[in-house]
């Protein structure tokens, strides 16, 4: 799988949750609060189903949600 | 030596400042540590042991787990047995007496115990503060986003900075522990500021919460003498009072810790702009919230056997339900956590269930909301909306205060039911308000000081921010302001003769 | 060169904001300050008025100082010391006044009196709990001396406004006629060989007021007032071996109660915390004859105090009134619990 594909995977989730953000253009989704902590647990499960990796308390940071780039390089990691 | 009051101001502070300054770089973390350990010591004499001891413990613990690689058995149990120490300390100093209360009252059921006496037991000035605070380093260290520190200074920094002592903000360990060594030079800019918001939090705290105090204290004391309408509007006194003061005294902790080029995290955005029950905990009291969600939500929702449950509930009930299960699974330790650290009362865990069940219903009915939107055409975001949705929040805002408030779980359903009875609009204007011990002149510094507030915080929200539009201005205009502030503050203050003395709410818990 | 100069220019800034600032305090200090000697609504005032009113004092008129907190404006009556002897008094005693206050109380008072007794209430000198509160007490005071805006800033409220509440106070004292009887007085002076110590800052005050009346002449007598609220024992023997190391009489009425015939189911307003009339009227009796002795000037007749003569009459009568009506409620009472 590329970076865009995981990305556009990604998204697609993400517009699952809550179609009414642009996630191309936002990079502060936790620090200004677009996406809430019910949010992100959807977000988890549906990522670790799609992806196969498990996510820890350890990875629930905003650096690693704040944006679809930043979502994209948290899974490529825990891919590894 | 609280922080409202002159002796901290005029005196410990600038002290502190001074010191700081004339210390070399490289020794002001010892200087901001020996401040930090007197000033706790002049609020709680030798209960400074507790911290003293506290703070060995974690630092200990710390070198200890980085011993062991990260995720083994041996750095977790030492984590675990420093959280369980921990909280054991804070359950003996604060919970000792409630647990024996209900021994006692089982007991007094059946046979066996029931008379055993309470212990007196001194509690220290900010223990439920720092002990989630040494937690928070304990499992930022487990988990590996934090490494062993080996600085003790800092350690204890973390835990005991001086202007965080009685009442927070809650910082998690990455949030400040690495400025507070830093031994960052005084400038002058930092100190102008933080004075500005400490005088800003002066004005909140004594113009409107203290001056507030008097009423508030007389509703919920003589609160059967009240009509429902009194008691409603004792929700809002308080809500307003607990606002003011609460920030208030954060605009001067953080504004203290500023004059120092220290950061501390932000407790307040604008709470009472709220939409819903769950953003207005994502804007009150942030710290606190922060801190649960970070060390029990996300560690519940991604345990294991939460996983599996969702894994499981998708498959057969679908992604509603299982979201709805998982955020109810992750919800209740939460705020079961909240009610208990406000201390071993019954209106503090009541207090914590009301939450949890409105954020459960908000995530309930989110389907129904949606279909509501779609079916109805109306925008989220019409103004209209925006304002019933914000007026809708204040709602559950004052009821929450008003349990909270209350003398006891018993009191607070006795008020909250007579709401409902005997509901009289006419107090509003037939002069019961002025037999509060307030008269005609404190409500108008009440209501202008909290119009003053209400301003500013809409302006924040709008991402105007006052100060900087006034430090564009000429210097008269800045010192004119300034010089209005500080005489709002002297004047129209409610302190000295006829007022009580009023301690800080928070400090309390 | 230039960043020099820029220091420079921040230094007087900085010096210009905070001179300002004090200039602004002393103008608002002094307008509060003379708001305050024309104000007589005791509601705004609260605490403060009594200041007020020694301050009104004609110059050197007050031949007995009372200072303390509540527990002194509730047991020496000074329209009756007048009354009954002559003796001109006058009570600046305060709600909660701690040992800075006190101290600020005298001085206020040495400006215009040249008392010959000074008769100090110990209740304040317990009030300083200890952990530097007393500290915080004197800066406080200090800073009302220094800027007044601080302590009457209150009377904002006055503004504007026309008729006010006249003080009812008689040089200090305050009628109350109110029975709320204490049942649990037994023995609450027990015999102890404890010592409840007095905290040195307050040592330290009570050793400036004795300097002070020293230096005008007056004699300084420590009392304390009957109540079983605010006393015991262990007090007691604090209080007498501080006055016996600072060589000061002290009379303690505790000690005494039954000798003044105190009746603790009538003469108290509050469960034993303060006296109402009926019990201010036997400590003030114990205090005439303790003047007495004295040799104090007996003012009746004087045409310069021939105020104090109208004034003193008016309060009697009141005052007999009063402790008749709190006789008959004590027999009510009585004949209601024995029923």
């Amino acid at each position: 799988m590329t970076k865009d594909e995981m990305k556009e995977k990604i998204t697609e989730i993400l517009e699952d949750i809550d179609d009414s953000i642009d996630y191309a253009s936002e990079e502060h989704l936790i620090d200004d609060h677009i996406l809430d902590s019910f949010a992100i647990i959807s977000l988890v499960g549906e990522l670790e189903d799609e992806f196969d990796i498990k996510v820890s308390a350890v990875d629930m940071v905003a650096s690693n949600f704040n944006s679809v780039d930043d979502m994209a390089q948290m899974v490529e990691r825990l891919m590894a | 030596m609280a922080y409202n009051q002159l002796p901290y101001l005029a005196i410990f502070l600038p002290a502190v400042l001074i010191a700081y300054k004339l210390t070399p770089a490289a020794y002001r973390k010892y200087t901001l540590l020996a401040s930090s350990w007197i000033y706790f010591y002049l609020c709680s004499q030798y209960l400074l042991l507790y911290l003293v001891g506290t703070t060995v413990f974690v630092y200990l613990l710390g070198l200890a787990m980085e011993k062991f690689p990260l995720k083994s058995a041996p750095r977790k149990a030492l984590c675990g047995i420093g959280i369980a120490g921990l909280f054991g300390t804070l359950l003996y100093v604060k919970y000792t007496n409630f647990f024996i209360k209900i021994i006692n009252t089982i007991g007094s059921a059946g046979t066996g115990w029931h008379n055993i006496p309470g212990l007196h037991i001194l509690v220290p000035i900010g223990i439920s503060f720092y002990t989630l605070e040494a937690v928070s380093y304990l499992l930022e260290v487990d988990w590996g986003r934090a490494g062993s520190d080996h600085d003790f200074c800092r350690v204890a920094l973390f835990l005991g900075f001086f202007p965080q002592t009685m009442e927070g903000p809650i910082a998690r360990y990455q949030d400040t522990a690495m400025q507070l060594t830093q031994g960052e030079d005084l400038h002058l800019n930092n100190i102008r500021d933080g004075a500005i918001r400490i005088v800003w939090g002066l004005f909140k705290k004594m113009l409107i919460a203290d001056r507030l105090n008097t009423a508030v204290g007389t509703l919920f004391t003589n609160y059967t003498q009240y009509h429902g309408s009194m008691i409603a509007i004792s929700g809002v006194f308080y809500a307003l009072q607990l606002y003011m003061e609460f920030s208030g005294v954060m605009d001067i902790v953080i504004g203290s810790a500023q004059m120092f080029g220290i950061k501390l995290p932000e407790n307040f955005r604008q709470p009472f702009f709220s939409q819903t029950a769950a953003e207005f905990w994502r804007r009150w009291h942030i710290t606190l919230g922060v801190w649960c969600k970070t060390y029990i939500f996300y560690p519940v929702t991604t345990s294991d056997a939460a996983k599996k449950w969702n894994k499981f509930a998708r498959k057969k009930y679908g992604k509603y339900i299982a979201k709805v299960t998982i955020s109810a699974m992750a919800l209740a330790p939460v705020w079961m956590f909240n009610g208990l650290w406000h201390g071993p009362q019954w209106n503090y865990i009541f207090y914590g269930i009301y939450y949890l069940v409105l954020l459960e219903l908000e995530e309930v009915l989110e389907p129904v909301k949606k279909g509501f939107y779609k079916k109805t055409g109306l925008s989220k975001d019409s103004w209209f909306w925006h304002l019933f949705r914000i007026l809708r929040t204040w709602l559950i805002i004052f009821t929450g205060e008003m349990f909270f408030r209350a003398n006891g779980l018993r009191a607070g359903l006795a008020m909250f039911r007579s709401i409902f009875y005997q509901f009289h609009i006419s107090s509003m204007w037939d002069g019961s308000l002025l037999k509060l011990g307030l008269d005609a002149w404190d409500f108008a510094v009440i209501i202008l000081g909290t119009a003053t507030v209400f301003v500013y915080d809409l302006l924040k929200e709008k991402d105007i921010h006052v100060w900087e539009l006034v430090s564009q201005k000429k210097t008269p205009v800045r010192w004119a302001l300034v010089y209005c502030l500080v005489f709002a503050v002297v004047i129209f203050g409610a302190y000295g003769a006829g007022y009580q003395k009023v301690d800080l709410i928070y400090a309390g818990f | 060169m230039e960043k020099k100069h820029r220091n420079d220019s921040v230094g007087l800034r900085i010096t210009a904001f905070f001179l300002i600032l004090v200039l602004l305090l002393m103008i608002t200090s002094q307008a509060f300050f003379r708001l305050a000697l024309y104000s007589s609504d005791n509601k705004i005032m609260k605490r403060n008025s009594v200041e007020m009113l020694l301050m009104a004092q004609k110059k050197d008129s007050i031949d007995v100082l009372v200072l303390g907190d509540s527990e002194s404006y509730t047991t020496v009556s000074p329209m009756q010391l007048y009354s009954e002897g002559g003796i001109t008094s006058f009570v600046a005693g305060q709600p909660g006044q701690n040992m800075a206050e006190t101290l600020h109380m005298l001085n206020v008072a040495l400006q215009t009196q040249k008392p010959k007794v000074v008769l100090l209430e110990t209740d304040a000198l317990y009030r300083d709990g200890g952990s530097g509160s007393g500290f915080k007490d004197i800066f406080n005071v200090r800073l009302s001396e220094v800027f007044p805006v601080f302590q009457y800033h209150n009377l904002w409220k006055q503004i504007g406004r026309k008729n006010s509440a006249v003080i009812k106070s008689w040089n200090g004292y305050h009628i109350n006629y109110n029975v709320d009887g204490c049942i649990t007085t037994k023995n609450y002076m027990r015999q102890t060989d404890k010592v409840k110590q007095v905290s040195w800052v307050t040592q330290k005050a009570l050793g400036e007021i004795q300097q002070k009346c020293k230096d005008i002449g007056a004699k300084l007598i420590l009392y304390s007032a009957p109540s079983p609220k605010n006393y015991n024992m262990e007090k007691h023997n604090g209080l007498q071996e501080l006055a016996d190391v600072k060589n000061i009489t002290y009379i303690d009425l505790n000690l005494k109660a039954d000798k003044l015939g105190i009746d603790w189911s009538t003469d108290t307003r509050d469960q034993g915390d303060h006296l109402n009339d009926a019990g201010a009227y036997k400590t003030t009796e114990y205090f005439l004859s303790v003047l007495q002795d004295m040799g104090l000037t007996d003012h009746r007749g004087d045409s310069a105090y021939a105020k104090w003569d109208t004034r003193s009459a008016k309060f009697m009568s009141i005052i007999e009134g009063n402790i008749a009506q709190i006789q008959s409620d004590g027999q009510g009472q009585a004949n209601a619990s024995s029923k």
